[in-house]
Parts: structure tokens; sequence; C-alpha cells
């Protein structure tokens, strides 16, 4: 893939209007345990969208089915009005959705650099189809391009990841994803394990992405979070979205109610 | 290679999401104005030190005859095979598996070469083709057990551990198949001539030197960071020097053995494919973290199929090695040890059990090891198993090193008096394994040599008396060492007078000694009987005149570290007025 700086600057969205990212209808079962019962979720460019809900809601199940993990057994995921098929998550990376687990996304005993281009290296070719070498001065070149760009702080690009502070170590994961320029970025739990100075940190670095025009979403258990960096809510309770909020409209006492069922919103989906 | 421990980020704080002051940066201490993390420390480099005094050790007890040539030569010929196979353990272990099956795999791999030969009578290419590609499937099969069925690597190996054992000894066992294959045979005996070798280890070092220079220019120019100039001379020269010295020694005797030219160049290829391909590096991050592999779209079951597989291979070029050198495939052509053997080579040049940790280079480390207490024990004649307990006991120690060092590693900041204290023993080690050298050049054992009318030219240039002044300087410096570390704290200013004093007795010491050898060889046309070790005169043989350089270099490399110390003082003096930077040592 020739280097380009639109790498790193996302393409806006072709249709220009309507969500980017749309999910219609989606369903998702294992074995007799119906997880997904229909949901619809919706995320615009240049906008950070939470995902809440609680545990076994069924966000994860919904992200997974996004991100490529999960087949579907029905529904529509819609990316910039067209309708995507992901069997792998190579597809949907493909497409230009880039998700972040939890503790899932780096390699500890790698360094930095190895880790952003973890899968997708530069490389000469010696013999065609057989033997590779390594091009380790542009992927050093562009890892430390993307973490001037992002303002990401770590003491070299050589460092091992494991040598990294909790913060450092999110920062570089979300790094990895938008290196290749997604679409939409899915940040699953962030903040989870991390202290109040690191937190403000992935914070930040969420608010940039957005500013740069992705489709953020952002899974999490932490209220403050929310209400400091979304721009809209999706609330999801036992496999349906029962609310959406404008978080600038909405107060904390509404958003807990819809997470733990305690009213009804007529923003709900039709069961 | 970072040489002071904080330095100013890279990018602007302002607004950044990282922690441009208080990150936590690798404890460790400093050496010779280099700094060391902990991990390396306590991980790698007793290893090495280690290493020196298993060398200054067996030198001493057998009078010189270690450093024969002739000693290191049948030394490398004969366990050549060893470090080949532990190459392939190295990919199943970087993974976070293991492959017990390898020793015996190399066993049936000897069985069907020889057989191939003896009963089908096929040539010898073909047979050993045949071989390797057999090895490799059985490998494979063992691969594809763990990587698709996910079966345990331990239970899959071991049962092919049993299989290839019992099939190995079916064939070879009633009676011994002999190999008379000429071509075989010069596999494990014949020697690249010394000229020959020679030549081709001058190219390579030369386009060593150039890709090096080549990797570091490419790297200024685009604005990436490039190691220190200490870092860089340092890996430039001293592999080179090292391989040289060893070609050269070699060379006295018979040539580079061909088994060991071979382990070369397997080396070569496991580094480029480790470091260098897509490949190897998609095998750390397997062994690191398989889950991330697999997200990064890493085919992982491909990567540990075809390790095994690669093990499979190398257990098959093993066992062709092994039979070059005794022609007859037999129950007892393998060792019981070799599979232990081949797990400590690489366990203690620092290879993890639990994957994603370890290199090429450990393999080289651990099989110097290894091979070094071997091929000892064995000339001072001591008992095989005693040998097998002292094996046993280093792999001990290295492991506790590696732990321990992770362990510190961790710890940071409640450990600075450790930290001292650790820096200030291994400068001892250090010194104490330069003195040891030079301990055989000191009045007592000069005087017993020429009792025995066997040292006349060391006693000839006087070279006696050096051992004293070196003796002298090193006290000294050592004294300023304990001053620093009683002050608990580490005194710069001090450390680099401390070694520029040592460094410049040392290396004057040292160079006048190079200088007086070869001014009596001028006179006494004896300097050919030094080098090549033939000389009666135990103590002035290669080792000495090894012992001289080592010397020598220690000498200049303390003085560079005397002057980085005090280098270093006045910049981070000026460091710590302009901008707040807390000093490495706090």
């Amino acid at each position: 893939m020739p280097m380009t700086e639109s790498e790193i600057t996302p393409t806006p969205s072709a249709s220009g209007s309507g969500p980017l990212l749309q999910i219609k209808g989606m369903l998702k079962s294992f074995g007799a345990v119906q997880v997904l019962l229909g949901t619809n979720f919706e995320a615009e460019a240049g906008e950070v969208t939470a995902l809440l809900g609680d545990n076994g809601a069924g966000k994860s199940t919904l992200i997974k089915c996004v991100a490529g993990t999960h087949v579907p057994d029905g529904g529509q995921v819609i990316l910039d009005g067209q309708v995507q098929h992901f069997h792998t998550p190579q597809d949907a990376t493909k497409a230009g959705i880039e998700t972040v687990y939890q503790d899932l996304a780096l390699c500890d005993n790698l360094d930095v650099v190895a880790n952003l281009f973890l899968g997708r290296e530069r490389a000469h070719t010696l013999i065609p189809g057989i033997l590779r070498a390594i091009n380790e001065e542009p992927m050093e070149q562009k890892a430390r391009e993307a973490l001037t760009l992002l303002r990401i702080n770590i003491p070299s690009v050589r460092s091992l990841v494991k040598e990294l502070s909790g913060g450092q170590r999110q920062s570089i994961a979300v790094a990895k994803a938008v290196l290749w320029s997604p679409k939409v970025v899915i940040l699953d739990e962030p903040t989870a394990a991390l202290g109040v100075a690191q937190t403000r940190q992935v914070l930040d670095l969420v608010l940039r992405l957005r500013d740069q025009g992705l489709a953020v979403i952002i899974i999490t258990h932490n209220m403050q979070n929310v209400f400091e960096v979304a721009d809209k809510a999706s609330v999801m309770r036992l496999g349906r979205r029962v609310a959406k909020f404008v978080i600038k409209d909405a107060s904390p006492d509404d958003v807990v109610a819809a997470i733990t069922g305690a009213r009804t919103f007529e923003t709900a989906d039709v069961a | 290679m970072s040489t002071i421990s904080a330095r100013p980020a890279d990018r602007p704080a302002t607004g950044g999401v990282g922690l441009a002051a208080g990150t936590s940066q690798n404890p460790g201490v400093e050496l010779f104005g280099l700094r060391i993390p902990f991990a390396v420390l306590l991980g790698t480099l007793p290893i090495y030190i280690g290493l020196v005094a298993i060398w200054m050790y067996f030198y001493l007890w057998t009078s010189g005859d270690y450093f024969l040539p002739r000693n290191i030569s049948n030394a490398v010929q004969g366990y050549a095979y060893k470090p080949a196979l532990a190459l392939g353990i190295v990919l199943v272990l970087l993974l976070g598996e293991i492959d017990l099956s390898v020793a015996y795999l190399t066993s049936l791999s000897a069985a069907l070469c020889a057989s191939f030969l003896y009963f089908n009578g096929w040539s010898s290419g073909l047979s050993i083709a045949v071989t390797i590609v057999l090895c490799t499937i059985c490998g494979a099969v063992q691969g594809c057990l763990v990587a698709w069925v996910r079966m345990p690597s331990f239970v899959v190996t071991l049962g092919g551990f049993l299989i290839f054992e019992g099939v190995s000894n079916h064939m070879a066992g009633a009676t011994a198949i002999p190999v008379q294959d000429a071509f075989i045979q010069s596999v494990g005996t014949t020697f690249i001539p010394g000229g020959l070798g020679l030549a081709i280890g001058g190219v390579l070092a030369v386009l060593y030197a150039v890709y090096r220079i080549y990797v570091r220019t490419t790297r200024a120019r685009a604005g990436i960071r490039t190691e220190s100039p200490l870092g860089f001379a340092l890996t430039l020269v001293l592999p080179v020097a090292v391989g040289l010295f060893l070609l050269w020694d070699l060379q006295e005797y018979r040539g580079v053995p061909t088994p060991f030219a071979m382990l070369c160049v397997l080396v070569g290829v496991f580094l480029f494919m480790t470091t260098r391909m897509p490949f190897g590096r998609h095998v750390y991050a397997v062994g690191g973290n398989t889950e991330a592999a697999r997200r990064a779209g890493i085919n992982t079951t491909f990567i540990k199929w075809s390790c095994f597989a690669i093990s499979g291979c190398m257990a098959g070029v093993a066992g062709i090695m092994l039979l070059g050198q005794v022609p007859t495939a037999s129950t007892t052509l393998v060792s019981p040890d070799l599979l232990l053997d081949v797990i400590s080579i690489a366990v203690i040049g620092g290879v993890s059990l639990t994957g994603g940790k370890g290199s090429v280079w450990s393999v080289l480390l651990g099989f110097l090891v290894i091979a070094s207490v071997d091929n000892g024990l064995v000339l001072q004649a001591t008992d095989p198993y005693v040998v097998s307990a002292v094996k046993g006991a280093i792999l001990l120690i290295a492991i506790f090193l590696d732990v321990a060092g992770k362990r510190v590693g961790t710890m940071s900041t409640a450990l600075e008096r450790l930290r001292t204290a650790v820096s200030g023993a291994a400068w001892l080690v250090i010194l104490a394994g330069v003195l040891a050298v030079y301990s055989t050049l000191l009045p007592w054992t000069s005087a017993t040599d020429l009792v025995n009318g066997a040292n006349e030219l060391a006693a000839g240039i006087s070279v006696g008396n050096d051992g004293w002044y070196v003796l002298a300087l090193a006290a000294l410096a050592m004294a300023i060492q304990v001053v620093a570390f009683i002050r608990g704290h580490e005194e710069r200013v001090l450390q680099g007078v401390a070694e520029l004093v040592l460094g410049a007795g040392l290396s004057f010491v040292a160079f006048r000694d190079i200088y007086n050898v070869a001014a009596a060889a001028k006179s006494s046309s004896t300097l050919q009987d030094i080098l090549t070790g033939e000389s009666h005169a135990a103590n002035v043989s290669v080792g000495w005149y090894g012992g001289i350089w080592v010397a020598a270099v220690a000498g200049v490399l303390v003085i560079i570290g005397g002057l980085w110390h005090l280098a270093l003082t006045v910049r981070l003096q000026q460091g710590s007025a302009l901008s707040g930077i807390r000093p490495a040592a706090g």
C-alpha cells in the first residue's frame, strides 16, 4: 500500500447525508439464547456515540457483529449507504471499521512500531511470494508521524509496549486502529482499569479522533466519561435499544433510568 | 541504547496524551557510561560474565590447553548439531509451545538416512533430501495437531518423542546400520581450509560492516534516531573481532570444521528469518499475544504449524550432521541428555518458556556456555554424571537471574541501594576477569614456570612485574568505586576519574606487553610458536596472547567509559539547569 497523507486523515462520508454507520434490525442468538432482538443503532461521522447498557444487554455482541467477529443471524450493517456483509474481522477492517478491544489489541513483547504495523508490515520483496524483508525505516517514520499527529507522547517508538503506562498502551491501541484511515472506530471500554490522568489522556484522544471527522463509537460503563466526550448515546437493554439521547440535552438521571429499565422512553425501538 | 534515563520528550507535551515527565523508564544501572536495564543486567549480562569466568577457570586449570586451536576445533565440530537443533526449538519456544520430540527425531533422521543408503542403496543426495523431507513432515504433523486440533504441544510432542524413539530404535536396534558413504562422512569430519575460511570470514565481516553503516546512514537521513556512537561501534566491532579471532584460531589447527560452517549458515538464515522477515515478527506476536496477533490478521494456525515443521526439519539436518561424525546409526547414537541439552541451550541464552521472548543469539550464547562447560569438564576427565549435575546447576542459575531480572525491573524505586550494589558488583566482576588473565603473569606464577624451564620467553621480557601494576591500579579503581557505593549514590566525577586512571594503566601495560612480545619474537623468532600454541610455554599460548588483547581492549573501553561519565556529568548539569531534567541516578 503506498504511503500517503490520506492514510491518517479519514475520507469524509461519500453520501454526505444520513448516518455514516447504520445498523438495522440486528438479530443474533447463541443456541437457544437470543442476544440481539432486532437492534438498531446509528453513528455519525465527526461525532462520538456512546453505546451504553448493563452487563448482558448485548453491547459486545452488537459490536462484534459490526466488527466481523460474529456473523449476525439477520439485520443489516449499512456503511456509507452501502449494505455490508462481514464474515471475518478483516472484512470489516477493509470496509473501514476498526475495533479496539480492551487488553486484546497489543503484543507486549513487541515495540510500538511493530505493534502499529502488525500483520501489515512494510517489506521489500526479495523473491516474489516467498521471501520478504521487513523495511523498518518507513514504518518507524510513519509511526512517528502518526503519533505526533494524534499527540501521543511515548519515550520512543522503539519502546516495548510492556514498558508503557496503561494510558499510553490504550493510546497506542487506538493509534493502531486509526493508522489505516478507517471511517468508524469502535472503542470497547477504553478507560476501564485506567487511573484519572490516564483516562484523561484517552478521552482527549477520543475527542481528537472526532475532530478529524471519524465516527467514534465508545462502549463504557462510566457515566462521567459519557457526559465528557459523547455527542449522542444509545442505551441497550435485553437485546434492544431502549433509548437514544443527545447528550447536551440529557441528564445523567435519564440515562441511568434507561440503563436500569426504571422508565421507558419514546426513542426506544419498536418491540 | 539510551545513555541517559531522562531525556526530553520527542514531541511537545502540551495537550498530549502521554506523560512526558514521570514516565516509568526501565530502571537500570550505568556501566562504563552505558545505561543497562535491570532486565539485561540480571538477565543475559551475567551469562556473558559467567561465560568469561568459565573460560578463565578452565584456561587456568588446563594450563592453557583449553584455548588450543585443536580443542576449540574439536568442540565446535562435535557439538555443532546441538545448536542446530536448538535453532528449531527456539521458534517453537517463542510461540510459548514446546517440542519434546526433537532429540529422537534426530535419531530417527540418522536411522532413516542410514537405511536409505545401506538397504535401499540410494545416492547420498537422495537419501539426505528424503530424510529431511520426512522429518519435516513428522514435525508438520505434530504442528497440525497443536495448531488445528488444539492439542497441548507437551502431550503431542511427548507422543512424538516415544514414537520416534521406538521407530528409530526398532530400525537400528537389532543391528547397527553402518554408513560408508563418503559424502555423509565428509559432512561431519572435513574442514574448510584455513585460507578459504579466513577469506569467507573477511568478506562476511566487510558485508556486515557495510550493511550496518548503510542502515545507520539511511536512518540518519530519514531523521530517525540512531543508536549512540559507542553502542554502534561496540556492536559493529565486537562480533567481527570475536568471529575473526575464532576463525584465525581454528585456522591454526585444520581450518573451519564443516559442521560448524553449516551451523553458521543456519544461524544466519534463522537470524534473517526472525528479525527481518514478517514471518519471524509474526512468530513473536503469536507468542506474545495470540489473540492480538489473530485480530491483526495474522494466520496464527499457519505460524504455529510451520514452526513445528521447521523444528522437525532442523532435527532432520541435525541427524545427518550427527551421522557424519559417527558413521553408524544405532540405538546409542543420540544421548539421552540431548533433549535437555537443547532446551538448556535455548533457555540459558534467555529464551522464555512462556513465549515471545528470546532470539537466535540466545542459542549461540547458550551453546557457548553448555559447550564450554561440557568440553572443559571432559578435559578435566570429570565423571559424566557430575557433568550433568553441573549443567543442571548452571541452568537453574541462568533461570534465576532471568526471573530476578524481571522482578527487579517491575519493583523500580525501592531498590536504589541494590542498584548501586549491582553496578559495583558487575564492575568488580569485569575487573576480576581481566585480573584473572593477568594473574598468570604475576611473579609467583612466572617463578614456577621458570623453575620448570617452561617460560623463558615470558621471563625474558619481564612481564611478571606488570601483574603488580595492574593489581595496584585495579585496587585503586575499586576503592574509588567502594567510596562511591558507601556514599549511597553514583558519583560520576569520581567514577570517571577512576576509570580514566585504571583504563590508562591497563592499556599502557597491555600494549607494552604486546609490543614486548612482538619485539622478543622478532629477535628469537618464536612468535609463531606462541601464536600456534605449540610452544611449551603454556602460559605464552594463544590464550595468553588473547588475554593481553582482552586487557588492552578493556583498558580502552574503560577510558571511553570514564570520558563518558565526565561528559555526562557536564551535560546533565546543563540539562537540569535548563529544563529541570532529573539526573539518571535519581
